[in-house]
């Protein structure tokens, strides 16, 4: 029992703690897989950071074409090109560094340096500048302010490919670790679960030849009980043989008194035979080896035997002992063994009846199956003692009282015997005011009807 | 003397001396000349030499046991026409039949009663 406990309790903590490494091994799947997405996601945000300010870029170096176009040849439309230019680059730039401190820093600082140098490139400064000198420092100016704009969006460009590059590390890192956190849950499980199933067999292993020790104690116990049977017989053998031989007078003629106490060594050493016999039944009963002789006859044929041997018996007692059968139909069983049934069950009701008392054996036959009941008087039997009355040596608590000689035993061959016939033993019993024993067996015309 | 001479003899075999006693007075008083032996050896050996009317043999006898003796008897020439009963303390249907495969006319379970098996013994030498 306790072994068993233990054995649950280990198939519980066993099976708990690989449910929990498989449960982490997949939370640090889900959590690599989810870091991944993310720092894939970011580097591609970052990708697309370092595209979009290259073609502010683009924006910025045409607008610088058309700036210097117009310082050469001063067309009309080329000014307001040149402001499309810069709109371009500021609405590309708007995109680039969004949520990110230090990068809104460098984008703010690149367009003001282009609004300034646009600013400062009014359509009066370039029409001041007439000699190609002025022209030229005008365009030296410009190249001067460029470096204001050209420096944070360089230091914006590096910041978002290096950036997409360490996320890019990031990215492959988790999903790598991901892949070997799956790998890992997936050797667990296997690995717990072949883990499990050993255990589960050797425990059931060490069930079952625990259960074959159990068996073999019962058969040692039932081995033993009938050699115990068989070195008593012998003994036994030897005390009636000499008691018959003085009984007999052959060996000299004895007085009342010795014959009346030889009667009673007789009378003691027969008991002890049929506590012998009753013991060696029943252990062939544990091992299964009772084998019925069955043969055909009138059931109440040996009623009326079994009764009229108890009539002594009873008559001392001052019992009415009755037998009362309609006529009915014969078994197929074994005669001898009935015969101890019923004599069982007679001389426990002559047994537990006070003198003056009654006993009934009535037979009748319903339906498929014979009914015979065995109604006494008697002490009764309390419900407590009536549930295990048919357990090998159980005596009841009055039968222990009153000093009732038994062996517990007489009740268990009843019903073992009506049992391997496929009948049934049962009993009514009121405290005080007697006990029905009633057993059922199936007729013999029934028997032919089903073969 | 001749009347002596005229008597049948029955050898008894039991490791039991009591048994052994018991059965051969029961007998001895009927009438009948008896041969001792305590192991199923000397029963065979007994038998050999004797060739008894009838052999009353225990089971559980050390050296040969009854069924094997019953048997050597059954098997040789001179001895085969010999009655046995088989004493079994045995109560199993197995054993009967063992001891009727053996060859065996009668079998007795102890406890028997002295007087049941003078009985079966003058009913088998009473046949012939």
């Amino acid at each position: 029992m306790n072994t068993e406990i233990a054995s649950q309790r280990r198939i519980g903590l066993a099976s708990g703690l690989v449910i929990a490494c498989i449960a982490a091994a997949l939370a640090v799947t889900v959590w690599s897989y989810r870091s991944a997405v993310q720092a894939r996601s970011v580097a591609l945000a970052a990708v697309r950071e370092e595209a979009t300010s290259q073609t502010a870029e683009t924006y910025l170096w045409r607008q610088r074409e058309v700036m210097n176009e117009y310082l050469l040849s001063s067309g009309p439309n080329l000014l307001a090109e040149a402001r499309v230019m810069e709109r371009g680059f500021e609405r590309e730039m708007s995109h680039v560094g969004a949520g990110e401190p230090n990068e809104s820093v460098l984008v703010n600082r690149a367009i003001r340096a282009n609004r300034r140098m646009v600013a400062s490139f009014t359509p009066a400064i370039v029409a001041s500048a007439n000699t190609s000198r002025a022209k030229l420092r005008i365009n030296a100016e410009l190249t001067a302010a460029e470096d204001g704009i050209f420096t944070p969006l360089r230091a914006l460009r590096r910041i978002n490919v290096l950036q997409a590059a360490q996320l890019e590390r990031q990215a492959t890192g988790a999903s790598r670790r991901a892949l070997l956190a799956a790998i890992l849950a997936g050797i667990l499980a296997i690995g717990g679960g072949i883990a499990f199933a050993r255990y589960a067999v050797g425990l059931v292993r060490r069930i079952r030849s625990q259960n074959e020790e159990l068996r073999r104690h019962d058969r040692m116990k039932d081995d033993f009980v009938a050699s115990v049977s068989h070195e008593l017989r012998t003994p036994l053998t030897s005390i009636r043989g000499y008691l018959e031989l003085l009984s007999s007078g052959e060996v000299g003629e004895l007085n009342e008194e010795q014959e009346r106490f030889l009667a009673v060594v007789d009378r003691n050493a027969d008991r002890l035979l049929h506590v012998v016999g009753d013991l060696l039944f029943v252990s062939q009963v544990e091992a299964g080896a009772i084998a019925l002789e069955k043969s055909r006859f009138e059931v109440v044929g040996l009623l009326t035997e079994a009764v009229d041997a108890a009539l002594p018996a009873a008559e001392a007692k001052d019992l009415a002992l009755r037998l009362s059968a309609a006529d009915v139909a014969e078994v197929d069983a074994d005669r001898a063994r009935l015969a101890q049934v019923f004599d069982n069950l007679i001389s426990n009701a002559i047994k537990f009846t006070p003198p003056g008392g009654h006993i009934d054996v009535r037979a009748v036959a319903r339906g498929d199956h014979v009914q015979i009941e065995f109604s006494d008087s008697g002490m009764g039997i309390s419900p407590e003692d009536q549930q295990r009355l048919f357990g090998r040596f159980f005596r009841t608590s009055a039968a222990s009282a009153q000093a009732i000689q038994g062996t517990g035993l007489g009740l268990a061959i009843v019903k073992a015997i009506v049992d391997e016939h496929g009948g049934r033993v049962t009993v009514k019993s009121e405290v005080g005011s007697g006990t029905t024993f009633c057993v059922e067996l199936p007729l013999a015309a029934r028997k032919l009807v089903t073969a | 003397m001749s009347e002596a001479e005229e008597r049948q003899v029955i050898l008894v075999a039991d490791d039991d001396p009591d048994i052994l006693e018991l059965v051969a007075f029961r007998l001895e008083r009927a009438g009948y000349e008896v041969v001792r032996a305590v192991d199923g050896e000397e029963a065979w050996q007994r038998v050999s030499e004797r060739a008894p009317d009838l052999a009353v043999l225990d089971v559980m006898m050390p050296k040969l046991n009854g069924y094997e003796v019953t048997q050597r008897i059954r098997a040789n020439q001179a001895t085969n026409g010999i009655p046995v009963i088989l004493l079994t303390a045995r109560v199993q249907e197995a054993d009967v039949e063992r001891g009727f495969e053996a060859g065996a006319d009668d079998y007795l379970k102890k406890p028997f009663s002295p007087q049941e098996l003078r009985a079966r013994v003058q009913a088998i030498l009473g046949r012939r």
